[in-house]
């Protein structure tokens, strides 16, 4: 018979290409859910440099700076000619006709804006030794200006708190809290979920029966006051480290009932098609069965559901706190920021204590975006 | 159709009596008990028990017993008598604690139930109609806002917002006025006026919800092979979506109706606090930090009885909307 | 079938684009046939080829993403002048322009021009005048259903479940014949009892799941003749059937055919129905028809290297166990991004190279009705 001519490679490619391949291909075609992700990578970058990209520690606070504005920074000398940007130190002084304390920018004082300056002590990745910060102030000579005390000089980009803390510093410090509690109590769910579906939906009987009780039972119960009870019961004055761990299994109590009924369903319904049914008559083990066929048939779409339980969780950690249930300062996460912003009194007064609920709404509409993006390109030959 | 219902509700206790039970064993999970934190609020301010008062008071309280044996006396004492335990805080029984504010929370979670599904219907149905066009990108814009705000802190951004442009502050559901002089007709609209803070705070996370998944099961249904059928037809597209493509794309919505009712008393919990709104997440909070247990309990278990029945009446819903659910019931 | 009478329906150079993001999906690449009253042209080929979109096309009910141009009158009766569906079909879903589709619609309008020959058209009413949308869509839906209706492949997905079989019925009688509930239904009973439904009453009640696919079959005929129509579309009705099923279905509907002195389209890859059913025979190929003439001569003589494959691959009683089915080599191309040339260039046994790799054959008769694009025949013609 005839020769045919060969298809050029592309078109062949969409055919043999993996599911994974494709759906990062589509994936990829998503244009939010691409800026998305990239911007995730950028907040998680920011969480594991925070030592390095916030200027100030946690514990660096100067009473000088309390509640003051983001810090201006100054691009012209006095004569209007564009030079080096610096800032000026504030300063305290009493008026000595009315008593009153005035607090304000000592024009006579310039700090200039620098970067890799000397600063707190920190361990990078928690063993590198080293002090450099992305930013910081340098004086005339290129001494880091001093970050505490009464001569203190120091620039919050975006303001400071209560305390006189650089709110920027704190929001990446918070963030190694915020942006990780949720994705490991996800990452709990989705164990426990597949694990509990899975024991579910392939034994079926009493086992599938306690099971779906126990997810029947969870799910009948509202999330925040069930997170509430049980928050309430960490035991007070525990480590940082410990209210982290009971925090993320707290999240993660809720989150794995959807997932296992998800993964239940999809066994019950699997165990019949016919390639599984072939894959047994040929000899193919259970445990074989479960990992090589079962599974790959709806990874993608636990992925998808996982990315979309996210920002829940995000949403959780930041009510919890904010209830005083959850992370306390000095320990810090978007939720404790927020706690701060309290009432309306201090948001009219100080409005850039709500910066830190930016990151949290961008955070939360970009796991939403990838999530969505994921879920379009799980279905690849769509 | 009866039978199955008859057949649900029988399974309606079991479930509760479980739920009854994981309830209490979270709610007494903080170590210690009423009397600690009472006596430690005392002792602060410089009035000492001794070890055998309190052993008195926990013993006045039956929190002397066993975890499990306390669970067994509540549970008897609700299906006996119906009495649902004793409030410390309050120092008067459950149920009435509860009773003051059970229909308001009630009547605030009905409203924002019907806010949900008034305008996500409708909205979801647009979207799906105009893919791709300005009015589904400004509503998806919308929504994801909303869902990604956390309830509280739209409320302090809305409340703000009131506070700078008109200068009240609508903090609560009711005025002083209302409080003094109690309901009256004409206070009316400004209750609704006042409701219309929690509803847009609560309602709106649930709201996208809904509307992202209208607007999804309509695409898909559109996709469907009897539309095709339909249009051959002759029908118009008014027919094909609302009487092909919305009936079967309902089936979602109200299979989620028990999961609205979650996130609505989830999020007005929360927002409720921030608004100071008289309903019951403020007492559950409350109750949770002193260990106020039966009362704490009492208030979830309600939340989540009510959420089975909406299960109940959305499975209900279901098998009255799908036909092949109908069938498979009676077979 | 005189050359007189004028054809019900007259499609001409019809193309179907659907733009993806690897390009231009062309389906249905310059599809020319006509019907005349009380005939049956049967569509023949593989699937892929773009039979569905092109009888989609007839009643104007393709998917959004679907674009078609060309001509597709059609004439219900000699006295009235004929409508081109494809430009009703155009009016009524015709949107206004706004910013953020335009460079969209630009886009498609680029692939018109570079890949349709018949874009070349520059007059083509495109963008109509839209205060015409509502008649138009008003045209189409009478026309839909009632003098032109479909039975589609796969009747199980053809219902909708939620509703009963006469409610889906009687809806289409109710659309086009009278608003009287009685009489309606008394209209929608008798046509349920005509294709075969025992027990029609009953069955009015039912939801389709209840029904067997056979009876689903029926329902969905009982559903696509109830008003009569002058063109009945049947678009592979028997494949999803078994074949004792399938006699029945294709001999209820020559029966209705003779009775209602409808025309049919029977769009179909068995041949074997072809050869029962059909008056005439068109068989495609990757989008374009490729031969076309009467059935006998067609089976007779089939003239295109495709035809002569297909004829070949089928079973027929009485040939001895050893001799090997013949079989085509090779798949229907993707019809993405298509070059010039013959589509069957590929999978040809008898292609000429040089010439059936770039110029596209036309369709050109070679015995009276019979028409071929093939240049291998034309050749032996010319010969």
């Amino acid at each position: 018979m005839a020769l045919f001519k060969k298809k050029t490679s592309r078109d062949e490619s969409y055919y043999m290409a993996s599911q994974w391949t494709l759906m990062w291909r589509k994936l990829q075609k998503h244009k939010l859910a691409k800026f998305s992700l990239v911007l995730l990578l950028i907040l998680y970058l920011g969480a594991l440099f925070a030592d390095f990209i916030a200027p100030y520690g946690l514990e660096e606070f100067s009473a000088l700076y309390k509640n003051t504005a983001p810090t201006k920074v100054y691009w012209t000398d006095e004569d209007g000619n564009l030079c080096r940007p610096y800032v000026h130190p504030l300063k305290k002084t009493n008026d000595r006709k009315t008593f009153k304390v005035v607090i304000a920018e000592d024009t006579s004082t310039k700090y200039y804006l620098d970067f890799f300056v000397e600063g707190i002590e920190y361990k990078l990745f928690g063993f590198i030794p080293t002090n450099v910060h992305l930013y910081g102030l340098v004086d005339e000579e290129g001494n880091p200006a001093p970050r505490t005390g009464s001569s203190a000089g120091r620039i919050n980009i975006f303001g400071a708190d209560t305390n006189g803390g650089c709110i920027f510093s704190r929001i990446l410090f918070g963030s190694r809290v915020s942006l990780t509690v949720p994705f490991v109590s996800a990452a709990l769910s989705f164990v426990l979920g597949i694990l509990l579906g899975g024991i579910s939906g392939y034994f079926g009987g009493w086992v599938d029966n306690v099971i779906q009780r126990i997810i029947e039972v969870l799910s009948a119960i509202p999330s925040i006051p069930l997170w509430m009870a049980l928050s309430a019961a960490i035991p007070p004055g525990i480590s940082v480290s410990a209210m982290y761990l009971y925090i993320t299994i707290i999240l993660s109590f809720i989150g794995w009932t959807g997932l296992a009924r998800v993964v239940r369903g999809k066994f019950i319904s699997l165990r019949q098609e016919d390639y599984v049914t072939a894959a047994r008559l040929a000899g193919v083990s259970d445990f074989s069965i479960i990992v090589r066929h079962l599974v790959p048939g709806f990874l993608s779409y636990l992925i998808v559901n996982l990315t979309l339980g996210i920002p829940g969780s995000i949403l959780g950690e930041t009510s919890m706190s904010y209830l005083g249930l959850g992370m306390k300062a000095p320990a810090t996460s978007w939720g404790v920021l927020l706690k701060e912003t309290e009432d309306l009194v201090s948001v009219a007064q100080y409005p850039w204590r709500m910066i830190p609920l930016i990151f949290v709404v961008i955070t939360v509409l970009a796991f939403n975006f990838l999530g969505d993006g994921l879920r379009d390109a799980a279905d690849p030959y769509k | 159709m009866r039978k199955y219902i008859g057949k649900r509700l029988l399974m309606f206790i079991p479930t509760i009596i479980l739920i009854s039970f994981v309830i209490f064993f979270i709610i007494q999970l903080p170590p210690g008990d009423y009397v600690d934190s009472y006596v430690g609020a005392l002792a602060a301010e410089g009035e000492i028990f001794t070890e055998e008062e309190i052993l008195e008071l926990r013993k006045q309280f039956g929190l002397d017993d066993p975890w499990i044996i306390q669970y067994f006396n509540w549970v008897k004492d609700i299906i006996l008598r119906g009495d649902f335990g004793y409030s410390f805080e309050y120092g008067r029984d459950v149920w009435s604690v509860i009773m003051d504010r059970l229909y308001l929370t009630l009547a605030v979670s009905f409203i924002i139930l019907i806010f949900q599904y008034g305008v996500s219907l409708p909205v979801g149905i647009y979207c799906a109609n105009h893919q791709y066009s300005a009015g589904d990108y400004i509503w998806s814009f919308f929504g994801f806002i909303g869902t990604a705000t956390p309830n509280f802190l739209l409320a302090i951004i809305i409340m703000y917002y009131i506070y700078v442009t008109t200068g009240n502050v609508y903090l609560g559901l009711f005025s002083t006025e209302m409080l003094q002089n109690g309901m009256r007709w004409e206070y009316v609209p400004e209750f609704l006026g006042r409701c219309a803070i929690p509803l847009i705070v609560i309602g709106t996370s649930g709201t996208c919800g809904i509307i992202r998944t209208v607007r999804a099961q309509m695409l898909d249904e559109q996709a469907r092979q009897y539309t095709l059928t339909a249009r051959a037809k002759g029908c118009s597209e008014w027919t094909i979506t609302y009487k092909y493509c919305l009936r079967a794309a309902l089936n979602p919505v109200v299979s989620g109706l028990a999961g609205s009712l979650r996130t609505i008393f989830s999020g007005s919990t929360v927002s409720a606090i921030v608004m100071n709104l008289a309903i019951q997440g403020p007492v559950l909070l409350t109750a949770l930090k002193s260990q106020d247990m039966y009362l704490a309990g009492t208030i979830v278990l309600i939340q989540a009885v009510l959420v089975l029945v909406g299960t109940l009446l959305s499975d209900i819903a279901l098998a009255w909307l799908d036909p092949r659910i109908r069938f498979s019931e009676r077979s | 079938m005189s050359e007189n009478t004028q054809p019900i329906i007259r499609v001409r150079d019809l193309h179907v684009g659907i733009p993806m993001d690897e390009g231009l999906l062309t389906p249905v690449r310059g599809v020319d046939f006509e019907i005349y009253p009380g005939e049956t042209l049967g569509l023949v080929g593989e699937s892929g080829c773009g039979k569905s979109l092109t009888s989609k096309a007839i009643l104007g009910i393709n998917d959004n993403k679907c674009f078609s141009i060309g001509e597709i009158l059609f004439r219900p009766d000699v006295k009235q002048p004929a409508v081109d569906i494809l430009s009703l079909e155009r009016v009524s879903k015709w949107k206004p322009l706004m910013p953020w589709t335009i460079t969209q619609r630009l886009e498609e309008r680029v692939h018109d021009i570079a890949r349709f020959e018949a874009a070349r058209r520059v007059g083509d009413p495109i963008r109509p005048i839209p205060g015409k949308k509502k008649e138009a869509i008003r045209q189409l839906r009478a026309i839909r259903g009632k003098q032109i209706s479909m039975i589609f492949q796969e009747p199980m997905v053809a219902f909708s479940p939620m509703y009963t079989i006469g409610n889906q019925i009687n809806e289409c009688t109710r659309l086009h014949i009278t608003r009287d509930r009685h009489e309606s239904k008394r209209i929608t009973l008798e046509m349920m009892k005509m294709v075969g439904i025992a027990n029609a009453e009953k069955r009015y009640d039912q939801y389709p799941h209840e029904f067997s696919g056979g009876m689903l079959q029926r329902a969905l005929i009982a559903m696509a003749l109830v008003c009569k129509p002058r063109l009945l579309i049947a678009d592979e009705p028997t494949t999803a059937l078994d074949v004792t099923i399938q006699a029945q279905i294709l001999e209820l509907m020559q029966s209705l055919q003779k009775e209602l002195g409808m025309a049919i389209l029977f769009i179909t890859h068995d041949l074997g129905t072809v050869a029962k059913m059909c008056d005439r025979v068109a068989v495609m190929y990757l989008g374009k028809i490729v031969e076309t003439g009467p059935a006998r001569d067609i089976y007779k003589n089939p003239q295109h290297p495709y035809t002569r494959g297909l004829m070949g691959s089928v079973h027929k009683i009485g040939t001895l166990k050893q001799d090997r089915l013949f079989s085509i080599e090779g798949t229907v191309p993707l019809a993405l991004n298509l070059q010039p040339g013959c589509g069957f260039y590929d999978r040809c046994d008898a292609r000429i190279e040089g010439l059936c790799d770039k110029v596209t054959p036309t369709l050109t008769p070679c015995d009276g009705q019979h028409c071929v694009a093939c240049h291998r025949c034309q050749r032996k013609e010319e010969a």
